[in-house]
């Protein structure tokens, strides 16, 4: 068995001269090892990659996407010249840029409090798993949770209607733009923390050691040392994320924000286009500002790109 | 330990940590204080920490009646299941053939996975491909199918198999070995921890997958417990907005299931991640941090 496959590669590889390279036993035995990964990513990523023309369409459900009436940009136009898109693109943005910015801080922070820390292994170990809690959590428990703080019966709402004072968070619009960042720090800080906390760990600790002989105090080691070596990854994740800004965590906002007195702050393009699939709007409008919010999503990502890659060449987001 | 000093600077991180950790903690000993609360207290008095006449009602009331529940724990049990298996399946194989020198198509195969990444078609066009041309409505392969041999999880194997020195994949070659079998024989074996963080990941994300279910599950009978959750909470809300209430609710009203009831549910959707995160941490943590520092 051995002696006949070590004669083998010989074999094939006179046989092979006049097929093409793509031919050859392996790569067909490879091309059919990533064949379901093609086809599953085909099926449901790039089929529906020509269903943007809904977009261009008046759609009507009974005909179909082909047999419908083609109106051009009439979708687009319609969409930005009505009331909701002006809410709709500034909640986004503002939403993510406060989720941006907040979780940033706050996740470094936690990271470098860490490694001051970490020799305390018992607590260390106690932080890292009460902080992931959240992380395992779906945003349909997180709702509940959240209610269970804040709803009409929460402990917060009770205790400052023991207070007197009568607040009602689910009727106020305003006071979501403090309640998702805080939600969002609650659910993600714990487990981004750990992503700088690892840099922190990869870093050489003599070089703190020497700054504090230098007379270096925590708090400069921290700013003068610790930080720029972060710096990578936070450029990194901020490229990303700002990549990203049109796209609403859906599952947060369509949970934990779900009634409609407070749309005015918390309506994001994807409750938007999601409610028109509900029936609740317009489909083809819906399909409009998916393919808006997708073809942004795409220039920043080739331009977050290009910018990293500028920033340091191996550091590319792909 | 014992040598170290106590800084201020220690001190402020174990109380800024320790407060932090006490913010992710305080809601889940909400959830349970208010899953053993009775009803009257909830109207009186609100939630607090520790109920005045704890009652196991709640339970009692979800194991009265389990019909509903223990479907949705086998549908999210037969998802989380099938689905990481599969997943794990697909995303290896795929991983080991981008990884290979011998795969001619590496780089375009790649580019083919990457593009999904920057550019989609969009929820509606997804949508109306699932419904209309998958007949994806009410079947459960719409729970199991979406999430498998997502690029971003192909893309993070890959980067752990580059871990895995290449010449001992030449050297099987060299021994005649097929691509199948240095998969099973070389590179499978030495696989085993991205496939055990993955396949964490995986099943994290199917047992708390809902948006699958609120696109395409209509049926009851097909909710996972995330939708089951889901919809008990949508149900109160509805009936307590009454202006929305219409005859048919109002029939059902007797069932109605108290804020109790739906910690309680809460509480055993949960338990089962949770539990095993607690077992998992370690190689959890590991995964995060070193899937984190790509290339």
């Amino acid at each position: 068995m051995v002696a006949k496959a070590a004669k083998a590669p010989k074999a094939i590889e006179k046989g092979e001269r006049k097929r093409p390279k793509w031919m050859s036993k392996d790569n067909l035995q490879l091309m059919s090892l990533v064949l379901p990964a093609v086809i599953k990513v085909f099926l449901f990523s790039y089929l529906p990659m020509w269903g943007v023309i809904l977009a261009f369409e008046d759609f009507d459900f009974s005909l179909g996407p082909f047999k419908s009436k083609f109106v051009g940009f009439k979708n687009f136009e319609f969409f930005f010249k009505s009331n909701d898109a002006a809410r709709i693109l500034s909640n986004t943005m503002l939403m993510n840029f406060l989720f941006i910015v907040t979780g940033m801080v706050v996740s470094i922070a936690l990271a470098l409090l860490m490694y001051q820390v970490t020799s305390a292994r018992k607590s260390m170990k106690f932080y890292q798993t009460v902080m992931f809690f959240p992380f395992f959590i779906s945003w349909v428990v997180a709702a509940r949770l959240l209610e269970a703080l804040i709803g009409a019966n929460g402990m917060i709402t009770s205790t400052l209607s023991r207070m007197g004072i009568q607040y009602s968070f689910y009727n106020n619009a305003e006071i979501w733009r403090i309640i998702l960042p805080i939600c969002h720090i609650w659910k993600s800080a714990g487990y981004s923390c750990i992503i700088y906390y690892g840099v922190l760990v990869g870093t050489d600790a003599t070089l703190y050691d020497a700054a504090k002989i230098d007379g270096a105090s925590g708090f400069q080691i921290m700013t003068r040392l610790q930080i720029p070596f972060l710096t990578p990854m936070i450029v990194l994740n901020t490229l990303s994320a700002v990549s990203g800004i049109l796209r609403a965590d859906f599952g947060m906002f369509y949970f934990l924000a779900n009634s409609p007195l407070l749309l005015k702050t918390t309506d994001v393009i994807d409750t938007y286009v999601f409610r028109a699939i509900q029936g609740m709007g317009n489909l083809s409008m819906g399909a409009a500002v998916g393919l808006f919010q997708s073809a942004v999503g795409f220039v920043l990502i080739v331009v977050a790109n290009k910018l990293s890659r500028l920033y340091d060449p191996n550091y590319g987001l792909y | 330990m014992k040598k170290k000093k106590v800084t201020t600077l220690t001190v402020i991180a174990h109380v800024v940590l320790f407060l932090f950790s006490l913010m992710c903690l305080i809601p889940f000993i909400l959830l349970v204080s208010s899953s053993f609360t009775n009803r009257e207290e909830l109207v009186k008095i609100g939630i607090s920490f520790f109920p005045h006449e704890p009652t196991v009602s709640a339970y009692q009331a979800v194991f009265e009646h389990p019909i509903r529940i223990v479907r949705a724990f086998g549908v999210s049990i037969f998802i989380t299941v099938v689905g990481t298996i599969l997943n794990l399946v697909v995303c290896f194989t795929a991983a080991f053939a981008l990884s290979n020198h011998n795969f001619v198509f590496r780089r375009q195969v790649s580019f083919y996975f990457y593009f999904t990444m920057m550019f989609g078609g969009g929820i509606i066009p997804y949508y109306m491909v699932c419904t209309r041309y998958l007949h994806l409505s009410d079947n459960i392969l719409a729970l199991i199918i979406p999430p498998i041999a997502a690029p971003m999880t192909i893309f993070l194997m890959r980067t752990y198999l580059y871990d895995i020195p290449y010449t001992l994949h030449e050297a099987a070659k060299i021994d005649g070995a097929s691509e199948y079998q240095v998969l099973f024989h070389v590179v499978l074996p030495l696989a085993r921890t991205p496939l055990a963080i993955i396949g964490f990941n995986t099943a994290l994300g199917y047992w708390n997958s809902w948006y699958e279910a609120l696109l395409f599950i209509t049926d009851p009978k097909l909710y996972p417990l995330q939708t089951l959750l889901q919809n008990i909470l949508a149900y109160v809300n509805m009936l307590k907005n009454s202006r929305f209430a219409n005859s048919k609710l109002m029939e059902n009203i007797a069932s109605i299931p108290s804020t109790s009831i739906i910690a309680a549910t809460c509480l055993i959707a949960i338990g089962p991640m949770l539990l095993s995160f607690l077992f998992f941490q370690k190689q959890f943590v590991y995964g995060i941090t070193n899937g984190a520092v790509k290339e």
